[in-house]
């Protein structure tokens, strides 16, 4: 099997490398806009297509469900009562 | 009531907002005329009136929150867009590197570096979720 990789031509090659750059570009400002570590994440999303991408939303969307802050407006998880932030109760 | 009392009311105001004295033809000229007297009276009336009032005008702290907050949220897009654009940046150098090694002939050692991601991150995963969630402190149910 490995020796058949040899033979992949190149623009094979450019057309993944692609894809692994907008999969890691988008994961990038999605974490950062999420207030996620963006660097981790980013470097993750380089590594595979389009796994990575899928263990992403995963963890983003289901593990660490967040909600808006009604006072200060930033991303805290969904299951606190208070804000980490600014203090005050949320619901 | 002629020109001159409008004149009059002028200076009353004027007076009222101690900017000139009271003098003795102002005296004079509120003895005779009863419209100005009023006048005078009402603009008096009005001004203790508005002395007693809380004139401070009400400050809407919310509001001014949310102008900050939006702020922040502009400055922090911009600073994101920037970053991304390093990170592209950065990957586009790794990627090329990448592709240039599978060329010329490091496709086999790419293989096993993607095959043995795969194995480690299911394990890596859920240890560094759980470090996360006991540094912000949801673990202790």
């Amino acid at each position: 099997m490995l020796s058949e990789i040899k033979e992949v031509p190149i623009f094979m090659w450019i057309i993944i490398a692609t894809l692994l750059l907008i999969q890691a570009s988008w994961i990038f400002y999605d974490a950062s806009k999420r207030g996620e570590r963006k660097w981790l994440w980013g470097t993750f999303g380089l590594l595979n297509v389009p796994s990575n991408l899928i263990i992403y939303l995963i963890v983003t969307r289901l593990v660490m469900k967040t909600k808006k802050c009604d006072y200060c407006n930033k991303n805290i998880r969904k299951e606190s009562y208070f804000c980490p932030y600014c203090g005050k109760e949320v619901n | 009531m002629g020109k001159s009392c409008e004149n009059y009311k002028d200076i009353l105001i004027d007076i009222i907002y101690e900017e000139k004295d009271f003098n003795k033809d102002i005296k004079d000229h509120l003895k005779h005329c009863d419209n100005c007297m009023k006048y005078y009276k009402e603009l008096k009336d009005t001004k203790n009136r508005l002395n007693n009032l809380n004139t401070e005008p009400p400050i809407e702290y919310r509001k001014i929150s949310k102008a900050f907050i939006k702020a922040d949220e502009i400055k922090k897009k911009k600073s994101n867009i920037k970053s991304l654009f390093v990170f592209m940046l950065l990957s586009t150098i790794f990627l090329t590197m990448v592709v240039t090694l599978a060329v010329n002939g490091f496709s086999k050692e790419i293989i096993y570096f993607q095959i043995s991601t795969y194995v480690i991150f299911p394990f890596i995963l859920p240890f560094m979720i759980k470090k996360r969630a006991k540094k912000e402190g949801y673990d202790a149910k």
